[in-house]
Formats: structure tokens, sequence, C-alpha cells
């Protein structure tokens, strides 16, 4: 009787916070039906107001293209690192490499932003340097704009980039390559015919992950963007925490949590479309 | 244009060819000539360097010395993709995003080969490896044997000057194995490729090739016909790998041109025909095949000029169908193997009793006696 009670008691922590985290997700979305004014439910008001609005729809759209700039960017210099870590790095060479990834998963997110803000700050590493060097008089401004932005959320999403693609890298079958170059392929149309289709499913991955990570960015546009920089975890902790308008936050958390869940479908289906077709 | 292939026949030779790998010589200065339209094996245990040779001959392999030379060429420091060598890989190497006809036409894409030309040579190989209803499945989907035809079609279809096939077979169990022996020796032969295949099963390299090759520790320890092996091996380890063989250790007593008495012990003389090859004196190793036994009953005439005997006890008896095993003790101690037809009509044989093994001295093999080896 106890032995199949045993189950039970042993999902119940994980059911409960699965339920605690329900029971927040659903009561945002219910403030998100409410009115700003604190009189009642409003119906969809709060997101037709987000949708009418031009401001508020920048938040959207200039989130989702940072997004995709900085996925880009990391899949163009996590490739590379990959590669280099599954096929050419010795075992001693590739353990380091590992150790480097592994540090930048595990400090904390706060931490690995004020590392850049002392390398990108006015009086910053890079602009020592280039001041020394008598590349420029004034420092280059380098956060606190988009550009900051963009390089902490590569900096953020490489590490999720690059193992994405160790899995598939490490199971890429070296015959293949010798295969195709017995048949004739320069090493650059094996890289282009073999390599890059075999890795889709590990190129997919990395880019949901790192896409998901940096729309949901708060902490880099907050210390490197300074708050200026529009991007939708912002527009929400100010409308629902400053401005006290917690029915518009919740409402814009509804929106980019729709946003996200399309993002999953749509990568998810692409990757098992592509892999059913030559799979089993 | 008729939908088929053509081959230009192209020999191979290898001279002095040696690879290291992490300080260790795998293969140890190799000289081998083949010829255009020959299809050689090279047959030896694993890490004998067989393998090694045939990714030196295609370019994945740089060698630490030597020259290779394919059709009056030399290719030695020439990359793999412009080599145009034929390969066919062990577990096959089909490419697993791209279909069969796909696969097939991958290495006349390569070669620049123009779309109207890929389509005629790609239904010369569909139809010549019986793969034209597979032309759009992915490799995935094919049993082993199609997959195999695949790679044979693929590693054909930019008509290369040799093909080199590194055990082909051996990821197919062994019915369909034994089918596709005899079929691949015809394909090859239908196309006249100068092939090169590489395998650990003796059965297997004198099915398909015209000569052998037995390596060991990176060199070519004999090379010739299957008969020239199994006939007259000129060590332990080819008479040991092709096939089964019984030994005696012995030293030559006296020899004339013709015959060679040879003491082995136990106060017994064993009779050999001589020949150039072997040593006038010292210790010598008799080598005699299973199947060249006959045992004789004690009382039976036998003719001393013409047969060497040795008294044996009968230990075991293993029916196996096509053969029977027989399993002899001499007086010594020396086991002895004797494996007769399943379709002898020879009296049946009683376990324990004593018998009279006969053979004929033209079937007595000497080769030169080596410290006993594992």
């Amino acid at each position: 009787m106890i032995a199949r009670l045993v189950p039970y008691f042993l999902v119940a922590p994980a059911l409960l916070l699965i339920a605690v985290l329900l029971t927040g997700l659903s009561s945002v979305l219910g403030w998100s039906f409410q009115s700003s004014a604190g009189d009642g439910a409003a119906g969809l008001v709060q997101y037709a107001n987000l949708a009418t609005n031009e401001s508020y729809r920048h938040f959207f759209t200039y989130s989702l293209w940072l997004a995709a700039i900085s996925t880009f960017v990391a899949l163009l210099l996590g490739f590379p690192v990959a590669y280099y870590m599954e096929i050419n790095a010795s075992p001693s060479q590739r353990k380091w490499i590992f150790a480097g990834l592994l540090a930048m998963f595990l400090s904390d997110y706060v931490l690995k932003m004020f590392g850049l803000i002392l390398i990108l700050g006015r009086s910053g590493l890079v602009n020592r340097l280039a001041m020394w060097l008598g590349v420029t008089d004034a420092p280059f401004k380098l956060m606190y704009n988009e550009f900051g932005v963009l390089v902490g959320l590569v900096s953020g999403i490489l590490p999720y980039m690059i193992l994405s693609l160790n899995g598939v890298i490490a199971r890429l079958d070296k015959r293949l390559h010798e295969a195709a170059s017995v048949l004739g392929a320069p090493p650059w149309r094996i890289f282009l015919l073999i390599t890059l289709p075999l890795c889709v499913p590990g190129i997919l991955a990395g880019t949901m992950l790192s896409f998901l990570l940096s729309l949901n960015s708060f902490v880099t546009p907050m210390l490197l963007g300074g708050g200026r920089v529009d991007m939708i975890a912002v527009l929400i902790f100010d409308q629902a925490i400053n401005l006290a308008n917690l029915p518009l936050g919740s409402a814009a958390a509804g929106v980019l949590f729709l946003i996200s869940g399309a993002v999953i479908l749509l990568l998810n289906g692409l990757g098992d479309r592509y892999q059913k077709r030559f799979q089993r | 244009m008729t939908p088929s292939l053509s081959f230009k026949k192209r020999g191979i030779t290898l001279s002095g060819l040696s690879v290291e790998l992490q300080g260790k010589r795998i293969l140890d200065d190799v000289d081998l000539e083949i010829f255009p339209g020959e299809i050689i094996a090279l047959l030896g245990p694993s890490g004998c360097g067989k393998t090694t040779m045939l990714r030196a001959i295609a370019g994945l392999q740089r060698p630490s010395a030597g020259e290779i030379v394919v059709g009056g060429q030399a290719m030695t420091d020439v990359a793999p993709y412009r080599r145009n060598v034929g390969m066919v890989f062990q577990s096959y190497a089909l490419f697993p995003h791209m279909t069969v006809a796909e696969n097939i036409v991958f290495g006349l894409k390569m070669h620049g080969v123009a779309p109207a030309e890929r389509a005629v040579v790609l239904d010369a190989a569909l139809t010549m490896l019986e793969l034209s209803a597979l032309r759009d499945a992915y490799p995935a989907r094919l049993s082993g044997g199609q997959q195999q035809r695949v790679a044979i079609a693929r590693s054909i279809a930019t008509q290369p000057s040799v093909l080199l096939l590194d055990e082909p077979l051996s990821a197919l169990d062994k019915k369909l194995k034994d089918d596709m022996r005899s079929e691949l020796r015809t394909l090859l032969k239908k196309v006249g490729m100068t092939a090169i295949i590489v395998t650990h099963d003796q059965e297997e390299a004198l099915a398909i090739a015209d000569r052998v090759a037995v390596m060991n520790e990176g060199r070519i320890v004999q090379i010739g016909t299957g008969g020239d092996l199994y006939h007259n091996p000129n060590c332990r380890f080819v008479a040991d790998f092709v096939g089964y063989m019984n030994y005696f250790e012995g030293s030559i007593r006296s020899g004339s041109d013709q015959r060679l008495e040879l003491d082995i012990g136990d106060a017994r003389l064993l009779k050999a025909r001589s020949s150039a090859e072997t040593p006038a004196t010292g210790h010598v190793t008799v080598a005699i095949r299973p199947e060249a036994i006959t045992p004789m009953p004690k009382s039976a005439p036998v003719d001393q000029d013409e047969f060497n005997i040795v008294p044996a006890c009968l230990i075991s008896e293993e029916f196996l169908g096509i053969v029977t095993y027989l399993r002899f003790q001499d007086g010594k101690g020396r086991d002895l193997l004797v494996i007769r037809s399943g379709q002898s009509r020879a009296s049946p044989l009683r376990v324990g009793e004593h018998y009279d093994l006969a053979w004929p001295i033209d079937v007595t093999t000497l080769m030169p006696a080596e410290p006993q080896a594992a």
C-alpha cells in the first residue's frame, strides 16, 4: 500500500512547484483583462491599447529585431567554436574550452553584465585601449545604446548556442566527409552540402533557445541599455512597477508569452519536418 | 547516348609506401603492382595496415614515405577530391539527408557534369544495381544489402579509374554476404574496373579477387592467386590465415635434387619434394592441409614411396554436414586435424582406435621454421 504511494510522494514537490508557477502566470493573465483605473473587468482593452499605440508596438518589433540579430550573430560566432571544440581540439584544449563555457553558464547574469560594463564603459577596457593607441580622442559610446545591448545579448546566449551545436557536431560522421571528399567535393562544398545540413537540428535548437532568451531579456537592456533600449521586459517593468499600471504590463507579458509559444511551435515544427524526411 | 557506364582500366603501382601514425609504423615499405582491370584483395587481421593502405590510395591518409602511381600519374601529393578514385566505405557512409538518387549523382555534381548527362548516368547506375524502385528513398529506410548497392552505385557513377572497397560485406548477415560475394565479383568484372578490396575474411578474399595479398604488421607477407596461397603458403601466417593447416617441426636429414628426408622426432621420417626455395639443410616446418590426409586402417598396405604415414589415435569426430572434422593425436602428443567430405563413403572410424594417417608426398609443404608464435 505504502509502496504504491511512493511515486506520488516523489512527484508531489514538482507538481506543487508547477501549480505555484501556473497560479502566478494565470493571475498575470487575469490582470491583463482588468481596466487600468482598477474599476473591474475591461475585456481586451489593454491588448487593443498595445496594438494601436505606435510606441508600445515599437517595443515588440524592436525586441524581435534585436533577438533575431543577436541570435544570428551568436550562430555565426558559436558555430566555429563548437566545430573546433568537437572536431579539431585536442582533449586538453577541449577540456579548457568546456570549462570556459561552463563558467559563462554558471556565473550570475547580472555579474556577467557588470563585467561587460567594465569592458564597454566610458573609461572601460576598450576605450582606454583605443585612446592609448591613439585611435580616438573622445571615448566611443559603446553602451547605453543598441550596440551595448547587442553585445550583452550575444554574450548571454552564446554558451547556449555553442552547447546546442556541440551535440549535433559531435554526432557528425567523419566518414561522410571522407566519402564526399573522395567523390570530388572540396572542403567548402563538404561544409555546405554535408556538414551544415546535418547540423540543422542543432542550429534550430540553439536558435530557439537563444532567440527566446534574448527576446525575454530584462537585465541586459536595463544595465547595458540603461533602460533606454526599448525591449519588452523593460516595458513590462515600467508599466507594472514604475507606473503602477499592472493591467497594461500584464497584457504586454501575455503577448510576450504568446510570441514565445509561437516561436517554439514554429521552430519545433520545422525541425520535425526536416528530420522526418530522412530518419527511420 | 546509351545508358551504360564505361571505365578506363588503370593500373596502380605502390613503391616503398609507408605510413606512420603517432610514431607507429602502420604501413611498412610496401611495394605492390596492380594490373589494369585486376581485382586485388588485401587480406589480414585487424591492425595489419590493409585499411590504411586503401586510405592512402584514396588520399585520406598521407604517406610518410613512398609513391602512389595510378594509371601512370603520380598521386602521392594529390588531394583526395582531385584523384577520382571510387571508394565503398565499411558502413557505406551514405549521406543520410539525401535520397538514393541524390547520393548517386553527388560525385557527378562535384565533377561539374551537366544535369542532362547526370540523369543518363543515374539511370544507368540505378538499372545496373537494380535500385530503380528506390531512387527517391532515404538511406535510413533501406536494408543493409540495398545500402551496399547504393554505396557501390555512388562510387562508380563518376567512372573512377580504380574502385576501393573497405570491408564491403562485413555489415551484412551471413546469407546475404555469401550472395553478395559472387554478385560483387560479377559486377566488378562486368564493368572491368581495377579494384582493391580490403577484408579479414579469407573466403571473401578468395571468392572475389584475382590475386590476394596477405598482410601482417604493415607488410605484404605473400601475394598470389587463391590457389598459390592455399597450396604453397610461404610461412605459417599465410597458411593459418587461408584455411587450416597441420604442422610438424623438423629438420632436413638428407636431400637429393628430387626428394628430401625430414626428421620430425619420434624416430620418424617424412618425405617431401625438393624445390628451388627449400633449404638444403636445417630446421623446417612441414605443413599438410587437413583434407589431404586419409586415415587408413593399421593393416592397410600403403605405397611408402608416394605417401607419408604417421600413426595416430582418433580423439574426436565432429559431423558438420558438408564436412566432418576428425581430430587425431600422434605418439608425441601432436594434434592433427583431418577434414573428410560429408559425402565420403569411406568406412566409419571409431574414436579411441589407432589409424595410419597417410598423405601424398607431393602435397607436403615445407616452409622455413620460425620461432613458435602465438
